[in-house]
């Protein structure tokens, strides 16, 4: 994540913090699937009030003969729910979600505050309030896409900045096989594990994590390529007959892991 | 291993710390597609401004001349521009694989790979305007077919085989096919952009490689997008989101020269015609100029990303050579 925008917070506890901020793209499709959910909202609130005061409005035509009153007060309640919809949508689930909304939740993305705290009702009214004026020219846009803190006019106003919540996209564990397991023994005796450095060690753990994604062809070059390497590295002189490249892979870092934490 | 919307990212950033370098390439690249432009201009002013001088043999013997010329011009031009737009992905490359290069010595490395470029071009090409064809005539057959089906289907059934002529199956029939009209509209575009998507990484392989041909690249392009098709056209499609924002002022500065441009010219629309068809060129090539460079960054992330994913890019241990070991490899 080299290239994504990091950032650094000291919070006032004193711990610090670091973050990777969302991105334009996190951020554009959070911002589609919010604007598709809040406008479908809307749609159905018109539909659904339109269908709804009309029976009222003929029931109480009914009972009290033609009055204007009732009708007067349905369209102000008419307003003031879509008012509520409008400009309520990203206040309440960034209050309610701590920062999140349905498309940032999705993302995994997550708005806080610059100290590092989650944001509240006052960061998320403020962000609203400027999100009309964002959106002019996409002025926001452009403004995520060229600061250094990838911040808005109402991220700026709000004190906010949104940061993308840590996800692995592959899985942590992966299965060693008995196989390898049964050679650990044999690589602890016959060859130097103190010469593997815990880097080398990372990039075997990255290729077991890895290698399901791989493409077959690619995957047994690769796992060859790296046996080899870590045989020349571990100093092993023979590896026994009908051992894999994956399977000696898989042992590597089992005896490893066994070297530095024994169970 | 980036999501999509990171490889977007990742994308604009590359982009924004090369800012300078990218756009001068990017530049370099839109000029070299002017200059056949320049030239047809050129020609066709000489002709037509001369043709009082010259009898019609003189003119016909111009142009028998001039054609090829200008053919083998467009080649060499467009070859030029494609190697210079594929030279941002290369440069993009090096920079995620933390072997930066300075522009001029990537352009040095791939100087030689000028015609690979033109080929991989006019490939792309070729398969984007047959898809095109070929979706455009199944789309027409499609559509005449089941029209005539439903309206042969109706017509027996209602109408005791005549063809009707009642407005309302008449109505009926019109909204049925624009709504299939809608439905092949999406199939369409989606599978042009399936197409698109697979063939997008097509000129990156030349261009990081070198020591490949236009054909060993589309096959790579092809392979590296084959499972992940549809994370490749989720890229796509961010990435044409994110680029709204550009589009949108690009398209407002237009909005603001055109009352000025009324405002000014006012008496001759010949002129104001002109200037107007003028202007808009010019805002839409400095547009491709800007937009260039980033989508060549994430052509250079997606390729990078992909290849981390499928083949293990960036997995390298040390060479130890080992003086003790056998030669043999067991593995």
């Amino acid at each position: 994540m080299r290239f994504l925008n990091q950032i650094r917070l000291l919070t006032p506890e004193s711990v610090e913090l670091e973050f990777t901020l969302a991105g334009i793209g996190n951020r554009a499709i959070a911002l589609l699937i919010d604007y598709l959910i809040w406008g479908f909202s809307l749609l159905l609130l018109y539909i659904g009030m339109f269908y709804l005061f009309f029976q009222i409005g003929s029931f109480w035509d009914n009972i009290s003969g033609g009055s204007e009153g009732i009708r007067l007060w349905l369209i102000a309640i008419q307003i003031l729910l879509v008012f509520i919809v409008y400009c309520g949508y990203f206040v309440f689930f960034e209050t309610l979600w701590r920062g999140q909304t349905p498309g940032k939740r999705f993302l995994k993305i997550r708005v806080i505050r610059d100290n590092g705290q989650p944001a509240g009702l006052p960061q998320a009214t403020l962000r609203a309030l400027l999100r009309p004026l964002d959106d002019i020219f996409s002025l926001g846009a452009l403004l995520i896409m060229f600061t250094p803190k990838e911040k808005r006019l109402g991220d700026w106003l709000a004190g906010t900045l949104v940061i993308q919540e840590e996800r692995p996209i592959i899985k942590e564990i992966f299965a060693i096989s008995e196989d390898a397991k049964a050679l650990v023994p044999y690589l602890q005796n016959q060859s130097n594990f103190m010469r593997l450095l815990p880097e080398d060690f990372t990039i075997i753990r990255a290729y077991l994590q890895r290698r399901s994604l791989m493409e077959p062809e690619a995957r047994a070059k690769k796992s060859r390529e790296l046996a080899r390497q870590v045989r020349d590295i571990i100093l092993l002189e023979t590896v026994p007959e009908g051992v894999t490249a994956n399977q000696f892979l898989e042992a590597v870092y089992w005896a490893y892991q066994e070297q530095i934490a024994p169970p | 291993m980036l999501t999509a919307g990171n490889i977007v990212t990742t994308a604009t950033i590359l982009y924004r710390s090369h800012l300078k370098s990218y756009l001068k390439i990017s530049l370099i690249s839109s000029l070299w597609l002017l200059v056949p432009i320049l030239f047809g201009l050129l020609g066709s002013i000489f002709v037509i401004g001369f043709s009082d001088t010259f009898n019609s043999t003189s003119v016909l013997i111009f142009f028998l001349i001039a054609t090829p010329t200008w053919l083998l011009l467009l080649v060499y031009c467009w070859a030029k521009a494609w190697l210079n737009s594929a030279l941002i992905s290369r440069l993009g490359f090096c920079e995620l694989m933390n072997q930066p290069e300075t522009p001029k010595a990537a352009r040095k490395k791939i100087a030689s790979q000028l015609w690979m470029f033109f080929l991989a071009g006019v490939l792309l090409g070729l398969v984007l305007v047959s898809v095109y064809i070929a979706f455009t005539l199944v789309f027409v057959i499609f559509l005449i077919a089941i029209l005539t089906g439903i309206a042969v289907v109706f017509a027996g059934i209602f109408q005791g085989g005549s063809f009707p002529e009642d407005p309302t199956f008449i109505g009926i029939l019109t909204v049925l096919g624009v709504l299939l009209y809608i439905v092949a509209i999406f199939i369409f575009l989606g599978g042009v952009l399936w197409f698109y998507a697979r063939l997008f990484l097509l000129e990156v392989p030349i261009a990081v490689h070198g020591n490949t041909n236009a054909l060993k690249a589309l096959g790579v392009s092809w392979k590296l997008t084959q499972k992940n098709i549809r994370f490749v056209i989720r890229i796509i499609s961010i990435a044409a989101l994110v680029n709204l924002p550009l589009w949108t002022i690009v398209q407002g500065i237009s909005a603001l020269i055109q009352p000025l441009l009324t405002a000014w010219i006012t008496s001759d629309y010949n002129l104001l015609f002109v200037f107007s068809y003028l202007i808009s060129s010019i805002v839409g090539v400095v547009g491709n100029i800007v937009l260039l460079p980033f989508w060549q960054a994430l052509k250079a992330v997606t390729y990078y990303d992909l290849r981390r994913r499928k083949e293990g890019l960036g997995l390298q241990l040390r060479e130890v050579t080992a003086d003790n070991t056998p030669s043999v490899d067991y593995f």
